[in-house]
């Protein structure tokens, strides 16, 4: 018992750091209609960022208070908030009138410029890297059996406090207010004097900050970095857009299901019948779950969006 | 005023960014500080791209800052010029003292930072809210003093590709008055209005607003600010955000607004005016039927508190009993001092409402006069009124 019970911790936190990811895919899906392929790149960013500024601090690998830690966590953060505004304001603003197969091949381009520009040997080179150590993450606690480490709960703790954060945003303030009449209606939202270009610049801050916790709370978690253009964060990235999928692309409940839902399957597959299988497994549950619900757990209606 | 809430901003970073350095928990600003100058030595490698990153670190901000507020503070009044100039000298200072490796050096550039931030971001901030106080009140008062024409369309044309839909309209509104745009369906109605908000940019010709252009051949302004300039457009079909509550789709209406008290009295207004909104507030605006989403769209359009409102085709598609009740509201709004222009295909009830009207067809104006004229004229009978 105790053998599943660790499974699910792992699967749950596994699945906190998906929902953060998948919250940008959709974000933007529901403002925009489009899936912004360079997303997956803003994640490695995030953690290498956090790995770049460690390195300049002079931070060694074992001992870090807490105040360098948040201090390293917020400007990389910061700085994936600003590629993700570069991003759309040098990528995607200029084709906001074009065919949609555009800036989708524009989003596939800016993916491959970000793997590749950063693996220029004065960015982060092209080999992994060891990433310090923010917090201890051997430090915890047996509960009946099951490990539970402090590095863990402190994921879980900030995956949703950050999600409740958003949805106070997108439900409650007046930018949330925008950003769901755009989804709806770009034209018309202009019309109420909503200044939409910024609104949408602001979503892809929003995504990309979000983006850049779960990357660099994943590279701690590793405890080491695959370099830039590895697949590892390629298929990370992707299995976040399936937990978007999965939930209901432009929702915002739905991403966070889709979130715990995969990571918790891909940790049981993974642990009771073979790891090798775990991706196909996820992949068989996003096929199960379009077949029963074409438009995901959530997605109810086309038009309910963000 | 732009450049004085930037200095304002900019002290008040200085602000938190000298006491970071000052008295920083476990060094943290000194740390930054570090980063800063590590930066600035990628910079200066030689390497051109090293050069755009460093501009995109944190700190590259703090220049950048200065010169937009150094830039601004030359268009703008002199004490706004002062005090930028005053926060971009200062935001260089704290540049130096970032690349200075020296702890103590640091430190003491910190408390000195500290200190002209809060001397700059104090007053400043004082300076920012008396002149927009001063500004608001000006505004209300010129709006009180203007009369005469409010809006002027001269020779208009709008291309959609190759469909030619206005061929040189020209039309004017006078301040208090309703003017009604009548035409067919295609004959560049909506297009007209579409031009007024800036959802189309013209292909000649050009739209004034007091006098002021909003719209020309080279660009129209974007609709947000022609929306902030007093320009409320209701658009054709009522688009309302069916996905958000009735009361949120009012709330965007004011999406400009920040007088929150005067909002609320408006929303009081505008509930009084449609009391069917008011049962309905917390419904989801798609489930609301064809003549209450009508209301809301023209409540969402005045709370917006327009001095144009330019409404599209209102009566489609409703029931006459409805039609009589929003074509009532249309006068009530305009008697309390609200311009419109009012696009129909309903021309009966539209030169009853109305002052003055337009006849459109295949995007040329062929008609125009005082409503009760061209309500009599012949033409206007046999083409939109079924008598003849
Ligand atoms: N988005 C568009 N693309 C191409 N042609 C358009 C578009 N919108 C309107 N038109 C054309 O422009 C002309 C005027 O249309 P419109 O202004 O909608 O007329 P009305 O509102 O008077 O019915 C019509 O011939 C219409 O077909
Ligand atoms: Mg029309």
């Amino acid at each position: 018992m105790s053998f599943f019970f660790g499974l699910l911790l792992v699967g749950f936190v596994q699945g906190c750091l998906y929902a953060l990811i998948a919250l940008g895919y959709t974000l933007v899906f529901g403002i925009l209609q489009f899936i912004n392929f360079a997303h997956s790149d803003v994640v490695m960013l995030g953690a290498w960022f956090a790995w770049k500024y460690a390195q300049w601090m002079g931070v060694s690998f074992s001992v870090i208070s807490i105040g360098t830690s948040l201090g390293i966590l917020g400007l990389s953060v910061l700085s994936c908030a600003a590629v993700g505004f570069t991003i759309e304001r040098l990528a995607y603003r200029p084709l906001r009138h074009a065919p949609r197969i555009n800036i989708l091949i524009t989003a596939i381009g800016v993916s491959l410029f970000l793997e590749n520009f950063t693996q220029l040997p004065y960015v982060f080179g092209s080999r992994d890297k060891a990433m310090p150590q923010l917090l201890d993450v051997y430090a915890g606690f047996d509960v009946g059996g099951v490990r539970v480490q402090y590095f863990q709960i402190i994921t879980v703790v900030f995956a949703f406090a950050l999600m409740a954060l958003l949805s106070l945003l997108v439900y409650r303030t007046r930018l949330g207010r925008a950003m769901r009449a755009i989804s709806f209606d770009t034209r018309t939202a202009s019309l109420m004097g909503i200044p939409t270009g910024r609104v949408i610049a602001y979503t892809f801050v929003l995504g990309s900050a979000l983006a850049a916790a779960a990357g660099i709370l994943t590279g701690v978690a590793f405890g080491s970095l695959s370099q830039p253009s590895s697949t590892s964060w390629i298929r990370f990235g992707l299995k976040a857009f399936i937990c978007a999928v999965v939930g209901g692309i432009g929702s915002i409940e739905g991403a966070v299901a889709g979130g715990l839902l995969i990571g918790i399957t891909e940790q049981l597959a993974g642990g009771y019948i073979s790891s090798s299988y775990a991706d196909a497994i996820v992949f068989g549950v996003l096929i199960l779950v379009l077949m029963v619900r074409p438009s995901g757990i959530f997605g109810v209606t086309m038009r309910e969006k963000v | 005023m732009k450049a004085a809430r930037i200095s304002a901003g900019v002290g008040a970073l200085l602000c938190v960014l000298g006491f970071l350095l000052w008295w920083g928990p476990d060094h943290v600003g000194y740390k930054i500080a570090l980063l800063g100058l590590q930066t600035a030595w990628h910079a200066s490698a030689g390497l051109a791209w090293a050069g755009v990153g460093a501009l995109l670190m944190v700190f590259g901000a703090l220049p950048c800052l200065a010169g937009v507020a150094i830039i601004r503070g030359l268009h703008d009044g002199r004490l706004g010029r002062a005090a930028s100039w005053g926060a971009g000298l200062i935001a260089w200072f704290g540049l130096f003292a970032l690349f200075e490796p020296r702890e103590e050096l640091g430190y003491g550039i910190g408390l000195l930072l500290t200190l002209l931030g809060a001397a700059l971001a104090g007053p400043t901030s004082i300076y920012v809210w008396v002149r927009s106080r001063a500004a608001r009140d000006r505004a209300v008062a010129s709006a009180k003093a203007a009369s005469g024409t409010l809006l002027v369309v001269e020779s208009l044309d709008v291309h959609y590709g190759a469909v030619h839909a206005l061929k040189g309209i020209s039309l004017e509104v006078q301040q208090g008055e309703i003017v009604t745009l009548l035409g067919g369906n295609g004959a560049g109605k909506t297009t007209t209005l579409r031009a007024l908000s800036g959802l189309v940019t013209p292909s000649g010709g050009r739209v004034l607003l007091e006098g002021r252009e909003i719209a020309t051949r080279t660009g129209a302004l974007p609709p947000d600010q022609i929306v902030r300039l007093g320009v409320s457009h209701a658009p054709e079909g009522r688009g309302i955000f069916a996905n958000l509550t009735v009361r949120e789709n009012l709330d965007l209406g004011a999406y400009q607004r920040r007088d929150r008290a005067a909002i609320a009295r408006d929303l009081e207004h505008a509930l009084t005016l449609f009391p069917r909104l008011r049962e309905r507030l917390r419904q989801r605006a798609g489930t609301l039927s064809g003549g209450e989403q009508q209301m809301l769209a023209i409540a969402r359009a005045m709370l917006a508190r327009p001095r144009l409102l330019l409404l599209d085709e209102p009566s489609l598609c409703l029931a006459p009993t409805i039609t009589q009740v929003i074509f009532q509201i249309i006068r009530d709004i305009n008697k309390e001092g609200t311009t419109i222009l009012l696009v129909e295909q309903n021309a009966h009830q539209a030169l009853k409402v109305a002052h003055k009207g337009y006849v459109l067809e295949t995007g040329e104006i062929v008609m125009h006069d005082d409503a009760k004229v061209l309500a009599a004229s012949d033409e206007v009978r046999k083409a939109y009124l079924g008598v003849g």
